[in-house]
């Protein structure tokens, strides 16, 4: 019986230090792998602390955590500057530093032997000193695990992380500070892996290095994919099937040596087979049914009425005096290359503005030069009139301009509500301290943004599909998820990028009405880089004539194609 | 007074071939991190796959070259660890990684695989080798002495051996047609295809490349040391870090991150007790990302 209760308290302790890496892993979509460190961070402070302070053993965890997720913090800093596949170096090269550390500094980790006569801990007098003791502490505390995981991953913080993992250039182009949430995932999930971590030094009262080594960390990582990476569940299952399949196999004839190292065998096969044909695991992010289903929705998206005039902007006040956006003498080379030169624009309030030119001639190195996703070699952007020059792609967004993407860049592993509610500008529910502390304001914000999303849903025309996978929907659909999402973030400057490339005739004409109506009706700043002429002669009063880097003209775009000099660019006419 | 004077010039003396020492020791462990950063670094480069199973390709090939010592003469230990590093990293390419790429993994798919198979391989060779060290049998043991500072002729071979490697690697990758072609398809994939070159063989081409250098560095590394289940994730770690401190696009690059890594692992024994050189290599690693995230010895591109 005894035997049963102990494999219990393994799983449930396991079950919770898996969540704390599926919040890494699963959501931020960011490998992990010195999960185990974060672990054996919380085991050793919190034994070090019942051994020679004698503070109770919550004192001890939650200095575990604390600690820990500092750590987790300062892990995710470089991230800054570099892409994902540093984060994978740092955190090998992390683990194999601190193992050494806890094999080498004896003094305070008794080194290879490890701590040994941890106090059980006790809580009123009452002594968790046995598996049918420590199960309901060990229960508690995956409870407040789950449920703090739970909160975050059903926010518009979890929102927030998907969205990185989906795509992060587009998360940053809708004023989410990635970074931000790169630095807080890491300190939460390493915090939570810490609580693990002396859950397991309190229940086994003993600790060594061997229990935090990099093999550790990778059969974290096992746990997490073969339950199912951002599935709530998945760690629950991972973990139970995980740490039961090797006490199944201690009943087999055979030393306990060469059971430990079939258990690696066995994770190492493991990993790789679901790699291979289920890289999804066991219970999947997105389940079949609720694909189908799609009824839920339906009755929310009755209720909100489209109200037609909607323009009042709370967030952004048209200070007339200033143009929207003004661009002056911008330059930028690749290496030997000038993509632009001396490039100087005007957007007034309220209109349509065209940018045209051939096929590579560096339109779209204007609008990431704009957007802050590239940074000018010399020049002045000015949004609103504030100076937007080599700012980040989020400030210019929270300064009210934001961008759209010729390849759409929608999140296809999200549903399209979920696409238009992470466009929400200021949500309070991205701060984690709110998420805790604030619940009622961040579920009423939830709900307005909720009504929004349905309005600019309907807008478009595609609010039957909200609870569809954007990423499953026809190119023409994601156009216009695409469109939503943009007008969400409720910036009165929007950066068209080929809003009707790749689609049928009949989508081009919905979506230039669509532009018209917003622009009209909402009152919005477009500057429009399009191929088809067609749409810039119906849409633009004024256009930019680009090639080669340079604005040749401006004027009606009527009058740029009629010059003769200009087609000729345009079409390569000799 | 002349007492003090005394102690210091003994103490200078001692500081002084302990530099030396230290200093050899780094270009023989530098050396060998070079041959792993290059090997590590063409297949990243060209592939973009975190290829963890380099490790485990280290440690086949360094179990192969103690192996084949018992029969045969030592240096049919070096033939056995090229050719068992090759046989390896190209089955991995053909049956792992190319399945990987028809089922449209993504990367991080495809780096959890590699890890998957090579914790199962190194749990393998543990199954059926135990974890008993093996070293090279009949190698002559020649002990060297250069000013004060002494090395085995294991180790002059080790450090020519491993530069001769790089530099031939460098030479094929410059001049010959199948050099050009493996830069191409690191560099733009799509332009390579329209110029009608077959990226499948390119790849298998570069793991045959890589694979062998890291077992020609498995054997000097077995005939210096000798051979373990997880003899491979040292050599592994310093590779990638040679990769990602040397900039990625560089191959050169990779050789001379790897030199001063072995350079800065021993080196830092005067600062820190030798158990913690590790520590000084991460914090390098560290600070120059931070710094310089496009690498030490890489020009300075945008994004």
């Amino acid at each position: 019986m005894d035997y049963i209760l102990h494999i219990l308290v393994f799983i449930l302790i396991y079950s919770s230090i898996v969540q704390s890496l599926n919040l890494i892993m699963g959501y931020a979509g960011v490998v992990s792998m010195c999960h185990a460190i974060f672990c054996g961070i919380g085991a050793y402070t919190a034994a070090l602390i019942s051994i020679h302070l004698g503070y109770n053993f919550l004192i001890g965890t939650v200095a575990g955590f604390i600690l820990a997720g500092v750590t987790g913090a300062i892990l995710a800093l470089p991230s800054l500057r570099v892409r994902d596949e540093y984060l994978i170096v740092f955190t090998i090269g992390f683990q194999m530093v601190m193992f050494e550390l806890m094999l080498t500094a004896r003094r305070i980790t008794e080194g290879q032997g490890g701590i040994t006569n941890i106090p059980a801990p006790a809580l009123l007098g009452f002594q968790f000193d046995n598996p049918l003791t420590f199960l309901p502490l060990a229960l508690a505390a995956t409870v407040i695990c789950f449920f703090i995981s739970w909160r975050v991953i059903q926010s518009p913080f979890g929102r927030v992380l998907k969205a990185i993992r989906e795509d992060e250039s587009a998360c940053r182009a809708l004023g989410k500070n990635s970074l931000r949430f790169k630095v807080l995932v890491f300190a939460l999930g390493g915090g939570i892996a810490a609580m693990g971590g002396s859950m397991l030094a309190y229940y086994l009262t003993f600790i060594s290095p061997a229990s935090f080594s990099v093999d550790v960390s990778i059969f974290l990582i096992v746990m997490v994919v073969m339950g199912g990476a951002a599935n709530f569940a998945g760690p629950l299952i991972g973990a139970a099937i995980l740490v039961g399949l090797p006490e199944a196999l201690r009943f087999l004839p055979g030393t306990a040596n060469i059971i430990d190292v079939l258990r690696e065998f066995l994770y190492g096969i493991i990993l790789m087979l679901f790699m291979l044909f289920r890289p999804q695991g066991i219970l999947p992010e997105h389940s079949r049914r609720r694909e189908k289903s799609g009824g839920g929705f339906r009755s929310v998206a009755k209720e909100v009425a489209p109200s037609g005039d909607s323009s009042q902007n709370s967030t952004f006040e048209n200070d007339k005096s200033w143009p929207a956006l003004e661009v002056q003498r911008l330059s930028k080379s690749f290496g030997g290359l000038q993509a632009v030169k001396n490039v100087s624009l005007t957007l007034p309030f309220g209109e349509i503005t065209g940018l045209i030119g051939p096929n590579g001639c560096g339109k779209t190195t204007v609008f990431n030069l704009i957007s802050g996703d590239l940074t000018p070699n010399r020049g002045i952007i000015r949004v609103r009139g504030k100076d937007m020059t080599r700012r980040p792609p989020y400030e210019v967004v929270k300064n009210g301009l934001a961008r759209s993407w010729q390849d759409v860049r929608i999140f296809g592993g999200m549903t399209v509500l979920e696409n238009i509610l992470s466009a929400r500008p200021n949500q309070s529910g991205e701060r984690l301290v709110s998420l805790f502390f604030h619940p009622w304001r961040v579920a009423r914000e939830e709900s307005a943004n909720l009504q929004k999303a349905f309005e600019y849903l309907t807008l478009v025309g595609i609010v039957e599909k909200a609870d569809q996978l954007a990423g499953s929907l026809s190119p023409a659909e994601q156009k216009l998820v695409a469109l939503a999402r943009l007008l969400a973030t409720e910036c009165p400057i929007l950066l068209l990028d080929e809003p009707t490339s790749a689609l049928d005739l009949e989508s081009v004409k919905r979506i230039i009405e669509l532009i018209k109506r917003v622009a009209r009706e909402r009152r919005k700043t477009i500057l429009l880089v399009e191929h088809n002429l067609d749409v810039v002669r119906g849409l633009a009063e004024k256009a930019y004539f680009m090639s080669e880097g340079e604005i040749l003209a401006c004027g009606q775009p009527q009058e740029l194609m009629a010059d003769p000099k200009l087609a000729e660019v345009y079409f390569g006419i000799e | 007074m002349s007492h003090i004077t005394l102690v210091l010039k003994i103490l200078a003396n001692f500081m002084r071939v302990l530099l030396w020492q230290l200093l050899v020791n780094g270009i023989i462990t530098g050396s060998l991190y070079a041959v792993a950063g290059v090997s590590w670094g063409i297949i990243y480069r060209t592939t973009r796959i975190f290829h963890f199973s380099h490790q485990l390709v280290f440690s086949i090939a360094g179990y192969a070259a103690a192996l084949t010592t018992l029969v045969f003469p030592f240096y049919f230990g070096f033939f056995a660890a090229v050719g068992a590093a090759v046989v390896l990293g190209s089955a991995i390419e053909i049956f792992l990684y190319r399945t990987l790429r028809r089922l449209k993994a993504t990367q991080t798919t495809t780096f959890l695989a590699s890890m998957g198979f090579a914790t199962a391989g190194t749990a393998l060779i543990l199954l059926f080798l135990r974890s008993n060290p093996r070293a090279l049998n009949g190698l002559p043991n020649i002990m060297l002495t250069l000013g004060s500072t002494n090395f085995t002729a294991v180790d002059i071979v080790l450090v020519v051996v491993s530069w001769a490697m790089i530099g031939v690697l460098l030479f094929l990758l410059a001049r010959l047609r199948y050099g050009k072609a493996i830069r191409a398809v690191g560099s733009n994939l799509e332009m390579a295809k329209n110029l009608g070159l077959n990226p499948e063989r390119i790849y298998l081409l570069v793991f045959m490349l890589g694979s062998a250098l890291f077992g020609a560095a498995a054997f000097l590394y077995t005939a210096r040391n000798c051979a373990f289940p997880t003899m491979g994730l040292l050599p592994f770690f310093m590779s990638f870090t040679a990769v990602f401190l040397g900039g990625i696009s560089n191959i050169a690059g990779h050789a001379l991150a790897g030199l001063l890594l072995g350079l800065a692992e021993t080196l830092g024994m005067i600062i820190l007790p030798g158990e913690y050189r590790i520590i000084i290599v991460f914090l390098i690693l560290f600070v120059v990302i931070i710094i310089r995230p496009e690498g030490l010895l890489s020009a300075k591109r945008d994004r």
